[in-house]
């Protein structure tokens, strides 16, 4: 056996070699181990948003008609597996009084302590209201009618025909998602709401909240069986509706994340090893020709890589969980989380580093250490190089046209639904594997290209390097399939999210075309329990000076083939643009049809009905069911997709549908803010809410646009992940080529020419992978929103990004050449005595 | 232009070992004058590769001048003594030191690559010195594919290429037979007494000393020697044994 201390020495006199596998090998089991806990951890993340969105209350249970119903009449929904709890509510619009000033709003009584426990709120002064003729009210609503704890308010209701009077015990500030979703302006014990609804022993609603791991559909299903008309259970919509498309397409970048990090990991120790191992050839022949056998240098190189993969895989998993908790606090800072979600050590994570790391090690050395002892001894000491091997290009070729007949297999699979969605993933990873085969067929053009033109300016520098890029091919190629990975990962997951905030900024300028909304109090986010707005105060709107039109909105409740919908009625009659975002249909002649009775609905509610633009869909409002022509599918992000729209006028003749509840208002081109400053004005005196379109605006994009900023940290993350493979490889390559520089240092070739040399190899190193890893990127991009049409249901088009391809490109070459400017500088100071005698 | 390519002074070279002063060579002084083939020779240890580095400016000394063809080393920055190598001076190494991965015209060319200089132009240079070593017609050749005789040769070409003043040779004749050995030495002999080119070959063997214009002998880091080589055996036999100790 070799001793211990060969070993012992191959490691210790070559400290940069030995540092530099081991860091190697941590990378890769980092980048496993971070991929892997930031999945664990954004999944924990997710449900914890889930939750805060109102997933929580899973199911609730209404009258269709709105009405209040006698709670004694439920059956003891706690007999049902699933149910956790159940809480009563009661809801009434409201006005409240405080001196001079006047507020509506919805008064919601429940037992607080309960319905609270929930929400992300914060008591900005006094306590929740425990006895009866206490209330709190929203922390607005107290600003607007300067009202605090310890002021006597009243209230009152319609058809109530004296008012209440209550004493304030608190002020409620609701924090991120409830504050979005909370409409309740003020709060008060269950029975003196239900009083105020002249209802008492009634509820309005009664929250369901289901076991974490119930089925919402069984459990509703075997609810609903229990319960008599007009009683129905409803998966209440809420925000999180909203965000879905993006949590799906999240979840599969991270999938898809997690598995290529797997595959850049290998490839980065591999090539790592590969480069080590030649390096010592003539120090493994000379050992074989002093009498070791193959077995025992074999024996020898297993045990040094046994050991850097042990050191390595130990700093991988603590660099992994270390960046991992950056990711995690980087995202607690984006969701705005005010307890800080403590993400534990994933046990999963940390196996799978101890697993990968050793096993990666071994694997990576199997292969140059069994082309090591396959040499010739003699040869190898005679010869000044390794020896040259052909890259196997046609066989990589026949290697990635299997891998890509497997991967469209896979494709053709999921599409006939013989394997689940999932399999997608599976297939989207080898089609990039696919790639990686195929891309050392393109290394010699792409750098011949680079070549041509930056030759022009450094022929001397960009011949060599490129020479050497060349000469190197089976590392070339390694290095820039790290590179290609990322890179093409990094860009289909980038495109398809913006694709998708695309498609809701799309979304919001077609549909919203007002300047400023005024509204009678806040809606839920399935736009049920609105307060109608009273059609006087559109006349009074339209006196103030700036405001062009107005355009009433009603939302509905409405059931379509069992499925709980809104119906939106907007007057359709104005010259403008129609405000519906079309993804299937034509906008030509779409007025007519739409005054005449026709009906557009959400591609949510299209692709669960099963229905497209020339179909018909049964709609029941109140009672009345009437089967209309569907005139288009549209884009809308509304009451979670679930929304169908038609004219007011039309609606009206066909259905009990409600009274406006919102005014669109539109400016005129002259309008100035004074208009804004007065519409907030008279949203005051007639105690209504008042949002701008930038209000609105920001609101929606906090709930969905605000997700893109976890895209721009996988992004990162992937960079550096490529600007790490791109510091080993070329530091490797100042260790291996140490000699022959320091041969062109003697023979005249200066410092600053050296250090060119290696930025311009590190710049056709960044080329050839992010070149075909943006065409492979966007390919995976494709086949992200096809095969996941199914799963993100707004009907996503896929388009390019340019932007987002060019910026990324830029910033990957750049990094590219940063990433060599250590490793040129040191070939640069490498001494030409010291370097020309090294081996 | 001075006639002489080297003019050192007082030159000493000190090396750290392990925390040890280590002297090379120590108080040298001397001349070296253009078209001369000039031996160094002395046992392992003497200091005579260091001083053939020094003179290459590839190693400065600790202390004392050298002028290499009017150049004070010590006013020269790495930019300009690289430069100097690069037009100056050629290199000749024991063990070859060609490129493996680039072709016999390849690693002649390189030194007027680096230099700039037209492929249109360095290429009929290359050959120019590649037909004067023998080697014209293994152009495209690998080193791999020549033998150590004809590397070595290509070492030469490579290092006449750029029309130095000065051209170093380390041990040249060292990993080759005696055949090839005396081709090679030949070969220098020829290149010093051909032009104004100086060659400065360090070496054990006392053949090639015998060949050169001048010999100097290097024993214990100073000048035990410096004249004309002797010629007869007996001449010979002696300065082996001064040598061997």
């Amino acid at each position: 056996m070799i001793p211990w201390s060969f070993s012992w020495n191959n490691l210790r006199l070559r400290p940069l070699r030995t540092l530099l596998t081991v860091l190697s090998i941590a990378g890769g089991v980092a980048s496993v181990v971070a991929v892997l806990q930031a999945i664990a951890a954004t999944r924990v993340q997710l449900d914890a948003m889930q939750e805060m969105l109102g997933e929580r209350e899973s199911l609730e249970i209404v009258a269709n008609d709105k009405s209040a119903f006698p709670l004694n009449e439920l059956p003891d929904l706690s007999q049902f597996t699933g149910v956790q709890k159940t809480i009563p509510i009661f809801r009434v619009f409201t006005k409240i009084l405080l001196g001079n000033e006047e507020a509506r709003g919805i008064a919601l009584g429940a037992n607080l302590e309960e319905y609270l426990s929930g929400k992300e709120f914060t008591l900005v002064s006094g306590q929740v209201p425990r006895t009866a003729n206490e209330v709190c009210l929203e922390e607005s609503v107290a600003e607007h009618l300067h009202a605090k704890a310890g002021d006597e308010i009243r209230i009152g209701a319609r058809g109530l025909p004296w008012l209440l009077t209550k004493q304030v015990t608190g002020i409620l500030k609701f924090e991120k998602m409830t504050a979005v979703e909370e409409t309740a302006s003020i709060f008060m014990p269950m029975a003196d709401a239900a009083r105020l609804g002249k209802a008492p022993g009634k509820a309005t609603s009664l929250q369901v909240l289901l076991k974490p791991e119930a089925d919402a559909d069984e459990v509703s299903d075997v609810i609903q069986r229990t319960l008599q008309p007009p009683l129905v259970v409803n998966e209440p919509a809420s925000a999180a509706d909203m965000t879905r498309p993006t949590e799906a397409i999240i979840n599969i970048g991270l999938n898809v994340a997690a598995l290529l990090s797997v595959v850049a990991a290998v490839f980065i120790v591999i090539n790592t090893f590969q480069i080590s191992v030649t390096e010592r050839r003539k120090q493994t022949a000379l050992i074989r020709i002093v009498g070791a056998t193959t077995d025992q240098v074999g024996a020898s190189m297993y045990r040094e890589a046994f050991v850097l993969g042990s050191i390595g895989t130990v700093a991988g998993i603590i660099f992994g969980v270390l960046g991992s908790a950056a990711i995690s606090r980087g995202m607690d800072g984006i969701y705005g989380f005010d307890r800080p979600l403590t993400i534990p050590i994933h046990p999963l994570a940390i196996v799978a580093g101890l697993i990968f790391g050793p096993i990666v090690t071994l694997i990576a050395v199997w292969y140059p250490t069994r082309l090591a002892c396959e040499q010739r001894p003699l040869a190898v000491l005679k010869s000044a190089s390794a020896p040259h091997r052909e890259f196997p290009v046609r066989r990589t070729m026949l290697w990635g046209s299997i891998l890509l007949a497997t991967s469209l297999a896979l494709f053709a699979c999921t599409a006939r639904k013989i394997m689940p969605d999932v399999t997608s993933i599976l297939g989207i990873s080898l089609v990039q594997i696919a790639g990686v085969v195929f891309l050392p067929g393109l290394i010699r053009p792409i750098a011949a290209a680079l070549y041509f033109f930056i030759g022009r300016a450094y022929p001397v520098e960009a011949q060599l390097g490129h020479r050497q890029l060349l000469d190197n091919f089976g590392r070339t190629s390694l290095t820039i399939s790290v590179m290609f990975i990322v890179s093409g990962t990094s860009i289909s997951v980038g495109n398809t999210t913006l694709a998708i905030t695309h498609d809701v900024q799309s979304w919001l300028d077609r549909t919203l075309t007002a300047n400023y909304l005024l509204r009678a109090s806040k809606p839920r986010v399935d736009m049920s329990e609105a307060e109608p707005l009273s059609p006087e105060l559109a006349a009074e709107v339209r006196a103030i000076p700036g405001v062009e039109s107005i355009d009433p909105v009603a939302f509905s409740l409405a059931s379509i083939d069992g499925i709980s919908a809104t119906l939106m009625s907007r007057d359709l009659t104005g010259p403008e643009p129609l405000p519906v975002d079309l993804v299937e249909g034509q906008y030509s002649g779409l007025r007519a049809k739409m005054m005449a009775g026709e009906a557009v609905v959400g591609s949510v509610l299209a692709h669960r009905l099963g229905v497209q633009s020339g179909g018909e869909i049964r709609l029941e409002i109140g009672g009345i069911t009437h089967v209309l022509p569907l005139a288009g599918i549209v884009r809308e992000y509304t009451a979670g997709g679930l929304m169908v729209i038609m004219d007011s006028t039309a609606a009206a003749e066909l259905f009990p549908v409600q009274p406006a509840q919102i005014f669109g208002i539109k400016a005129t081109a002259s309008a100035t803010i004074a208009t804004g400053e007065q519409l907030q004005q008279f949203s005051r005196k007639h105690g209504l809410i008042y949002q701008s379109y930038n209000d609105l605006k920001e609101l929606v994009q906090s709930l969905i646009l605000g997700l893109t900023d976890r895209l721009w940290m996988i992004l990162i993350l992937a960079l550096v992940i490529a600007g790490f493979a791109i510091v080993n490889t070329l530091t490797m390559n100042v260790i291996e080529q140490t000699r022959y520089l320091g041969l062109l240092r003697v023979v005249g070739m200066t410092r600053a020419q050296v250090i060119r040399m290696f930025l311009f190899q590190a710049f056709v190193l960044g080329s050839l992978a992010l070149l075909p890893g943006a065409i492979i990127g966007v390919v995976m991009a494709w086949l992200i929103t096809v095969s996941y049409a199914g799963v993100i249901e707004h009907g996503v088009k896929f388009a390019i990004n340019f932007p987002l391809l060019g910026l990324y490109l830029a910033a990957g070459v750049l990094l590219s050449v940063l990433s060599a400017v250590l490793p040129a500088i040191r070939a640069g100071r490498l001494k030409p005595l010291d370097a020309i005698h090294q081996e | 232009m001075s006639n002489d390519v080297i003019q050192a002074c007082n030159l000493s070279k000190v090396f750290q070992l392990e925390g040890t002063d280590v002297n090379a060579f120590t108080d040298i002084s001397l001349s070296i004058a253009r078209s001369q083939m000039v031996a160094i020779m002395g046992p392992s240890g003497s200091g005579k590769s260091t001083l053939l580095h020094v003179m290459g400016g590839i190693e400065p000394p600790t202390s004392g001048e050298i002028r290499i063809d009017g150049a004070n080393v010590a006013d020269l920055d790495d930019q300009a003594l690289t430069l100097l190598r690069r037009r100056k001076i050629g290199f000749v190494f024991q063990s070859f030191n060609l490129v493996p991965t680039l072709s016999v015209i390849e690693n002649v060319t390189l030194p007027l690559i680096l230099d700039g200089v037209s492929a249109r132009e360095s290429e009929p240079r290359a050959i120019l010195q590649l037909d004067r070593v023998g080697l014209s017609h293994r152009l495209r050749h690998l080193p791999s594919q020549l033998s150590g005789g004809e590397q070595q040769r290509v070492a030469i070409a490579r290092a006449l290429v750029i029309n130095p003043s000065l051209i170093l040779a380390d041990e040249p004749t060292g990993n080759l037979d005696s055949v090839r050995g005396r081709e090679i030495t030949r070969l220098l002999c020829d290149v010093a007494h051909s032009g104004l080119q100086t060659v400065v070959v360090v070496t054990h063997d006392i053949r090639v000393a015998s060949q050169a214009d001048r010999l100097i002998v290097l024993l214990d880091g100073r000048i035990r020697y410096d004249g004309r080589p002797g010629t007869d055996a007996e001449w010979m036999a002696a300065l082996k044994l001064e040598i061997d100790g």
